[in-house]
């Protein structure tokens, strides 16, 4: 394989591995800071 | 035993199986919301398999495994892109979709909620039901076409069986009936791919003849339908957005009982479309032009199944196959059940009442399924054109319509009624003009980019014009959108 397409499947590897790793870090990280920071349902925010 | 006795005997089973869950679902319906939203307590483990289940399609793992096997890695320009960037898209947005609609059963009764609207909630249904009703009959007759070709059954008995089956467990028990047997398909689905896979790398591994750098489109990742980075951009917007404004998926997100069991599912979720399903039948295509270099297409994959596999492996692939149509269709159908009834008859003849809810939506659900199984049946004798032509755009339209009025009323709460109907008529109007235009081949980027950009002109536009006359003191559909409101009291 020469350079170019070496390049090719290199990036096709990072976009695949970032389809199904940002997603999932996105909501465990938001999940995270929601509850760390509090931001509480709707439904708690009526019960105070 | 043939390969046609042992697919039938394993077919047997596995409808058992279904029918068994749908039935069992049955008793958890009380109430319309058990049957629109699954009573909103669905859980992170079912949430993220019928999330994965609803994504893969027959037309996806066929179509796809059919351009990998043409264009090779120009797929992560066409599509790859465009999906992880909508996937992203629905997690950044969930807090808001799931807090705007957690009085709504329905992604149009959430936007006429948002914009106090009857009209916004009627006219966004009624192009849902329509997109999805054609699209569903196009996934029936795939699954009677690839059957058909693949087995020697009629293709107008393998859409009549394989139709009625999952009208019947639809109709039982709603999305709860939806997402359980989504996870026994999902299950099936992924042991096929996986197998199949398995497959393709050990015959490449173990010929000395063959290798994977003979595969179609390494040398670069242009080609194919993305030919330059301008198409490309073009599918990658069609795609992303129109991921981030399915009902199916939304309606899962409604039916979650918090925002973090929404975020789980659709990150969990999306890890599982990527990882189990869009790598493998990447793999698979590239695999299968290496191994058949003279057939590629839509043809690859069953051709690959019937000539290079054991009888065992076909029929698991091919069961694999039907579970993806059929956790795509029982989606589609529960979704244009409910959303004609409660969002389209409901408000019509003013029923208001939950239990009646419930009936209409079975009633619609039932009066659905029959006509688009009859539909698909039909087209095995004569296929329609036009059909399967609006099928194939059926879902970038949804987008083009849709995308704005939802993405821009969450994130601007000053988008008004008028703002919100002016950008779904642009929207839908400019891109299937695009469209055709492509079609006819007098403009190469996707009709998605001139519809955003109609659509984001008219929603601004439209709100400008009447921002006059909305009061924000009225508590209504700003209110009850509101992440601001929170905002603020954070600060």
């Amino acid at each position: 394989m020469d350079s170019v397409s070496v390049a090719a499947v290199t990036t096709a590897f990072v976009v695949m591995l970032f389809g199904g790793v940002a997603p999932l870090l996105a909501a465990v990280w938001l999940n995270r800071r929601d509850s760390t920071c509090g931001s509480p349902e709707p439904e708690q925010r009526n019960a105070r | 035993m043939t390969l046609r006795t042992l697919f039938i005997t394993a077919f047997v089973i596995y409808i058992l199986l279904i029918l068994w869950i749908g039935h069992r679902s049955r008793q958890r319906i009380t109430h319309s919301s058990d049957y629109s939203v699954a009573g909103r307590k669905m859980g992170s483990a079912l949430g993220t398999m019928t999330f994965t289940a609803t994504y893969v399609s027959a037309l996806t793992v066929i179509g796809l495994v059919g351009g990998a096997s043409a264009a090779g890695l120009a797929l992560v320009p066409y599509i790859f892109i465009g999906l992880a960037l909508g996937l992203l898209a629905l997690v950044l947005v969930a807090r808001r979709f799931h807090r705007a609609g957690r009085t709504a059963e329905s992604l149009p009764e959430l936007l006429g909620q948002r914009y106090n609207s009857p009209a916004v909630r009627v006219g966004s249904a009624a192009v849902i039901v329509i997109a999805y009703f054609v699209y569903l009959i196009a996934q029936l007759f795939a699954i009677g076409i690839l059957l058909g070709s693949t087995m020697g059954f009629p293709n107008y008995a393998v859409v009549l069986v394989v139709g009625s089956v999952f009208v019947l467990y639809t109709l039982m028990g709603g999305l709860q009936a939806v997402a359980r047997t989504d996870a026994a398909q999902l299950a099936m689905l992924i042991a096929g791919l996986l197998l199949t896979l398995g497959i393709v790398v050990w015959r490449i591994s173990t010929n000395d003849a063959v290798s994977w750098s003979d595969g179609p489109g390494l040398g670069g990742l242009l080609g194919g339908p993305a030919p330059t980075w301008i198409i490309a951009i073009g599918w990658t917007l069609s795609w992303s957005l129109g991921v981030a404004c399915q009902p199916n998926y939304l309606q899962r997100v409604l039916a979650c009982p918090d925002t973090r069991t929404a975020r789980n599912m659709l990150g969990f979720g999306s890890a599982m479309i990527f990882f189990l399903a869009n790598v493998p039948v990447l793999l698979i295509g590239i695999g299968i032009a290496v191994l058949n270099p003279g057939v590629v297409g839509d043809d690859a994959l069953p051709t690959f199944l019937m000539s290079q596999t054991g009888g065992v492996v076909a029929a698991l692939a091919l069961l694999g196959l039907i579970s993806a149509v059929m956790s795509t269709t029982d989606s589609l159908l529960h979704v244009i059940g409910v959303y004609s009834a409660r969002d389209i008859l409901c408000p019509l003849l003013g029923v208001k009442d939950g239990q009646r809810e419930l009936r209409l939506s079975r009633a619609a659900t039932a009066v659905l399924g029959v006509l688009g199984v009859a539909a698909a049946t039909w087209m095995t004798f004569s296929p329609l054109p036009l059909l399967l032509e609006f099928a194939s755009y059926a879902v970038a339209l949804l987008a083009a319509g849709l995308f704005v009025p939802l993405y821009v009323g969450l994130l601007w709460r000053r988008t008004t009624k008028a703002g919100a109907l002016a950008a779904m008529g642009a929207g839908l109007v400019v891109g299937a003009v695009a469209e055709w235009m492509r079609a006819q081949g007098s403009m190469e980027i996707h009709g998605m980019v001139p519809a955003l950009a109609a659509a984001l002109i008219a929603v601004v536009v439209g709100t400008l014009l009447t921002r006059k006359h909305t009061n924000p003191e009225v508590p209504g559909p700003v209110v009850e959108m509101s992440e601001t409101g929170e905002r603020r009291a954070h600060a």
